[in-house]
């Protein structure tokens, strides 16, 4: 882990659990993940939004799939198949989110992260936290609310 | 503000006055019955419920609470003293003080702002009402008392430190430190009052708030709290009640056995009584049933029994016992076998307090759970060794161990989720009370089987329908004393609510012996609120006329109360029943009373279902839903199966309901039913209707645990939920509401129509009710034609549609279809292009057929006709509402091109009529080639009839009913040739009719054609037994015009 930034000793540090979307690296705190699995069988919900891929049985509990490139309105990849899924505990459930491969978790520092660049659509804005620069890699930081709650909760937000 | 903002003690103090409030109603209610009897326990059980709310709300801050509380435990104490007695009136606001108590403690965030002038006033009048003169000016007097130097002082309600002295307590006035009394001693503050009230009660307290300083000080370290305490605890051992407060801290000041050394507060002398002790006395000190250390607290008693007082006192309340009584007095009369008490009974008016629901479990049963949980890793840890040692046998033994453990874990946790349904009967005596006292009846309630017990999402969820239920029988049921009496009742009625288990139910019954419902009365209600037709409601039994009442806006009352409301309710008592999986059902019996039953299951969390299969996927449906499985082979398919457009329906035991496909629904794609194959088809009853649905795969019955689905997936109502299946796959679990809701079957028309549609068809009685077929004319122009008129309807591209000659036509079977546009004839919108086209293909006159264009969506739906005529024109009857929509009625004798240009027929078969000149309707003054007398009470079939007729050429004259048939035919018996008429009419049906013609010496031979919507052979042998002719059924026009053809002399020109 020689390759990360200097720590600051005032700013709290943050785990950050690294993945990719299409070949971009997007973070989220790691604590918020419970663990991460490999997607096998889900049972599909038609009519549900496009982006929810199903749900699976996570030991005897019922877990919702979102494809997270859906999600952010991306392009992800096709396969399904033992792709890795984050498994995030968001208010009394867990949200399964389907990425395309998982990276390192990084440690960083909170005055490392800049600022979302003013040039990004509005709509993936709402999703971000941040950037981060780590080694030769440029990682966003996710908004974990923005992409867990339903439309409903965030519009009543 | 509250001085201590501490939530979890908040949260806490909240959760307990609830459980106090919770038997308060009942026991008041007991109170009030045996008004003259040993009531002395339950006035004291009421009394310490406000006294402990009280001293928790003091504590808290919140003072509105307080101020209630107070009062009422004043006015409880002087009950307890036989001072006053607990008539109906004082129990009345006695009731509502609590009632009010309960709402202040539930939104407790706002008690603050609360006006409770009204009830203070009314308690303080019952107080002062039964005081000597001198006494009732102190109830609203406050003294201040100061301590020994004259550095604090405390206010308190003079009335309050003198009911003390005079009852003889020890009263202190005490000063303790927040953080070195309290905190120190390891306990709460909120532990430390509940202690001290079980000894005394706290007259009065206070933050001193100025001794802590303020924030630039230096960090205080003393939080001062002081209080004025009343106790029976004398000087000797009040150090212990307050362990750790400096004896200079807690100052005697009255000491009973003493008078002379009472220390008069410096501050207004003379205001509190100096009179020693009486024995009209108090028992003693309040005491919380969980008195923390009773011990010590006899030892404490011991003190003041050593007066005579005291002891006379102790003789009748028992005194001697303080220190078994906790054991032997438990707080709520509780049936033994209830391991859980619901803490949440107030749960529905606490949305604003954010107070978490807890359950309270025994500890026998967690320990139970405990030593489960142990055996469960001890299995598991056996298989995880036995699959590592590969010994077959061991994984087997541990497996097996495994599934007894699981079982009987599930067992024990569900029994912690179990209720006495007696929680909810609780709340029942109070209403029933309410509702006799507005009504001036008088209503005895009795329950049975407060212990039975039931899954705690049951027991929470059967609250409002019983309470409605209740009412019902109490207000609608019950009759007043005046009544019964007249009736050779006795004055009082009984309302009688049961539970009980029944083959792995719960039924809780609630009978009463009321005056019972009419079915007539309802039937009728029904009808004339248009809830549904007067021609089904006859067919009706008299036990499906008293179901009617759970329709929705349904009410038998006369007059509307404000009990029972306005004829919501039973339709809510339903919906949430079935919500339940439960069942409800009426019996009555006028004059003699009414029982409603209910049936519910004893838990939600573990459903028995039925899996099926869609394709790949697994889903489950609740056993409660279905009704039964049917099984159709490929060849019964096209006879059972109707279809309609994309629509299917089905008849069974002639109920035609309506059935979906469940790969296409859950899909919302279009997906055909699968061809030449046997289908299975499962019906459901869903809360409004009954449908069928078709899936791929029928798999084996299975007990699922429900899991709740995530919140992305709210929006899909199809679901109930999913399980984990034994070989861990997922399946969904269906709700056949939303199911219903999804494929649009959620309109109670729909399915309500169908089965009048298959009533009448079972009975062939007669009724002005139409199939109607719906299509799209223009973008939003709905038209309604009756179905019997089409003989296909065909889709077809813009492209088939052919013009001859300005003349529309398609090539159809061997020959040309003339086609029709709606908008040729009749003022309306053209087809626009881009629609998808049908071509409804009718029969014309002379046999020939014809094509109406229209567009798609279509539609079938069953219709009384009530026509409005106002926009009628031509090839246009009028109008009816179909679905809500205003729908255009076509006329398709006018429409009918043969009839209209006498063009020759296309390749339509030729009948023995098809050389009639069809342009005699273009020439009046032709010879008519008949005389017809149409008999037909609906004015739009009356049109239809004539408007056909006469396009054949026919002299009609028409009459409403078979009494005016009946006056034209004798002053001119002669005047026809056939007679065609409707058998259901007002004054003289057309059966009637029929039979008096055959009486008539000269009009015994006349052809007499009854026309019906739909006959069925028993009709069609009364009919000819009558001596009816023939029977047609209405508007099928090419059959009745060849009929009446028949039945007609030949032609003179022919």
């Amino acid at each position: 882990m020689n390759d990360l930034a200097p720590v600051s000793a005032r700013k709290p540090i943050e785990m950050l659990a690294t993945f990719s979307l299409n070949g971009v690296a997007y973070g989220l705190n790691s604590l918020l993940l419970k663990e991460v699995i490999r997607l096998q069988r889900y049972t599909p919900v038609h009519r549900a939004d496009p982006f929810v891929v199903g749900i699976i049985n996570l030991r005897g509990k019922i877990v919702t799939v979102i494809d997270l490139a859906g999600r952010l309105g991306i392009n992800g990849i096709e396969e399904t198949d033992n792709r890795p899924i984050l498994i995030v505990p968001y208010e009394q459930e867990q949200i399964g989110l389907l990425v395309d491969a998982m990276d390192d978790v990084v440690h960083i520092s909170e005055d490392q992260v800049q600022p979302i660049p003013s040039n990004i659509d509005r709509r993936l804005a709402v999703y971000m936290q941040g950037v981060v620069r780590v080694g030769e890699r440029l990682v966003t930081i996710l908004n974990p609310h923005a992409i867990l709650a339903d439309e409903a909760e965030k519009n009543s937000d | 503000m509250p001085p201590l903002e501490d939530d979890e003690i908040l949260k806490e103090f909240i959760l307990e006055c609830r459980e106090h409030l919770e038997t308060i109603e009942s026991d008041l209610l007991k109170i009030e019955e045996n008004a003259d009897g040993d009531v002395d326990e339950l006035v004291n059980t009421v009394f310490r419920a406000a006294h402990s709310i009280k001293g928790g709300a003091g504590f808290m801050g919140l003072s509105a609470i307080q101020e209630l509380a107070h009062k009422t435990e004043n006015v409880l104490d002087r009950v307890r003293s036989k001072e006053i007695h607990p008539d109906p009136e004082l129990i009345n606001i006695l009731l509502q003080s609590f009632d009010r108590l309960r709402d202040l403690l539930n939104d407790y965030a706002n008690s603050e702002e609360s006006d409770n002038t009204d009830l203070l006033k009314a308690l303080t009048e019952i107080l002062s009402g039964n005081l000597p003169a001198e006494e009732k000016a102190s109830l609203q007097e406050t003294v201040s008392v100061s301590s020994d130097d004259g550095s604090w002082r405390i206010d308190v309600n003079s009335y309050d430190l003198a009911q003390s002295a005079r009852q003889g307590y020890f009263v202190y006035l005490v000063r303790l430190d927040l953080i070195h009394h309290i905190e120190a001693r390891g306990c709460r503050p909120y532990d430390f009052i509940k202690e001290v009230t079980s000894a005394g009660t706290i007259l009065a307290s206070q933050f001193n708030l100025a001794a802590v300083g303020t924030l630039d000080d230096e960090p205080s370290k003393v939080v001062p709290l002081e209080l004025l305490y009343s106790t029976i605890v004398g000087p000797e051992f009040v150090d212990g009640l307050f362990e750790g407060v400096p004896l200079e801290n807690i100052h005697l000041l009255i000491d009973p056995q003493d008078p002379g050394k009472i220390m008069p507060p410096p501050n207004p002398e003379g205001e509190f009584n100096r009179e020693p002790p009486t024995e009209r006395a108090g028992p003693d000190a309040p005491r919380s049933p969980e008195a923390p250390e009773p011990e010590r607290a006899a030892k404490s008693a011991a003190a003041p029994e050593d007066s005579p007082q005291e002891a006379s006192s102790l003789a009748t309340s028992g005194e001697g016992q303080v220190a078994t009584r906790p054991e032997s007095k438990p707080e709520k009369p509780q049936p033994e076998n209830a391991r859980v008490t619901r803490q949440e009974r107030a749960g529905e008016r606490s949305a604003s307090t954010p107070v978490e629901e807890t359950v309270r479990v025994s500890v026998s049963v967690l320990e139970n759970l405990m030593g489960l949980a142990g055996e469960l890793v001890l299995a598991r840890n056996e298989m995880i060794e036995a699959l590592r040692i590969k010994d077959e046998k061991l994984t087997e033994s541990s497996a097996s161990r495994i599934n007894t453990v699981s079982s009987e874990l599930q067992e024990s946790i569900m029994q912690t989720r179990m209720q006495p349904v007696g929680n909810v009967f609780s709340k029942l005596p109070r209403l029933v009370r309410d509702i006799a006292a507005s009504n001036g009846k008088k209503i005895q309630l009795e329950t049975v089987g407060d212990d039975v017990e039931m899954d705690k999402t049951i027991i929470e969820g059967i609250g409002d329908p019983l309470t409605h239920m209740i009412r019902n029988s109490a207000d609608h049921g019950i009759e007043s004393p005046a009544e019964r009496e007249a009736a050779g009742k006795p004055a009082t009625g009984c309302v009688a609510v049961t539970a009980r288990h029944q083959a792995g139910h719960v039924v809780i019954e609630i009978a009463d012996d009321g005056k019972g419902m009419d079915p007539e009365l309802i039937a009728d209600s029904a009808v004339r609120k248009g809830k549904i037709a007067a021609d089904v409601v006859a067919r009706l039994s008299e036990k499906e006329k008293l179901q009617l009442i759970f329709l929705p806006g349904l009410s038998t009352a006369e007059q509307i109360t404000d009990v029972s409301g306005r004829g919501v309710g039973m339709d809510v008592v339903k919906t949430n029943i079935d919500r339940l999986g439960g069942q409800v059902d009426i019996e009555s019996e006028v004059g003699v009373g009414t029982r409603f039953r209910v049936s519910l299951p004893l838990t939600l969390a573990i459903m028995p279902t039925l899996l099926v299969g869609s394709g790949e996927e697994l889903f489950a449906i609740p056993q409660t839903n279905i009704q039964e499985l049917i099984r159709l082979e490929a060849d019964e398919r096209e006879k059972r199966i109707e279809r309609i457009s994309n629509r299917f329906a089905i008849s069974i035991r002639d109920r035609l309901i309506p059935v979906v496909y469940l790969p296409a629904l859950v899909r919302g794609e279009d997906i055909p039913l699968p061809e030449d194959r046997t289908l299975t088809l499962v019906i459901v009853e869903s809360s409004k209707l009954t449908y069928g649905v078709f899936i791929d795969q029928l798999f084996d019955t299975e007990e699922i645990v429900v899991r709740p689905l995530g919140r992305h997936l709210r929006n899909c109502p199809e679901y109930a939920g999913a399980t984990v299946l034994g070989n861990g796959r997922v399946a969904m679990i269906l709700d056949v509401n939303g199911l219903a809701g999804l494929a649009g079957l959620e309109s109670l028309e729909q399915t309500e129509r169908a089965q009048e549609l298959a009533d009448t068809q079972a009975s062939g009685r007669d009724t002005d009710e139409m199939q109607l077929l719906v299509f799209q004319n223009g973008a939003n122009e709905p038209c309604a034609i009756p179905l019997h008129q089409i003989k296909r309807i065909e889709r077809i591209e813009a492209d088939q549609v052919e013009n001859l000659g300005g003349i529309r036509a398609m090539q159809y079977l061997d020959g040309e279809l003339p086609l029709v546009c709606l908008s040729d004839l009749a003022q309306v919108e053209t087809i626009p292009d881009e629609a998808a086209l049908i071509v409804l293909v009718l029969g014309g006159a002379n046999g020939t057929e014809y094509g109406l264009l229209g567009s798609l969506p279509v539609d079938v739906t069953q219709q009384a006709l009530r026509v409005d005529a106002h926009r009628a024109q031509r090839g246009i009857s009028g109008t009816v509402r179909v679905n809500g929509k205003t729908t255009l009625l076509l006329n398709a004798a006018e429409i009918d091109p043969e009839a209209l240009r006498a063009r020759p027929a296309l390749g339509g078969h030729s009948s023995s009529a098809s050389d009639l000149p069809g342009a005699a309707i273009d020439d009046p003054g032709a010879e008519a080639l008949g005389r017809v007398l149409i008999v037909e009470d609906s004015h739009f079939f009356r049109h239809q009839l004539e408007t056909l007729l006469k396009a054949e050429g026919l002299d009609v004259t028409s009459a409403e009913d078979g009494q005016a048939a009946w006056e034209i035919l004798e002053a001119d018996p002669g005047a026809f040739d056939l007679l065609v008429t409707d058998l259901e009419m007002p004054r003289m049906g057309g059966l009637e009719l029929t039979r008096q013609v055959r009486a008539h010496s000269q009009l015994g031979e006349l052809p007499i054609i009854a026309v019906t919507t739909l006959a069925d052979e028993e009709d069609i042998k009364r009919g000819l037994q009558a001596g009816v002719t023939e029977y047609q059924i209405k508007l099928d026009g090419d059959k009745l015009r060849t009929a009446i053809m028949n039945h007609l002399p030949l032609p003179a020109h022919e």
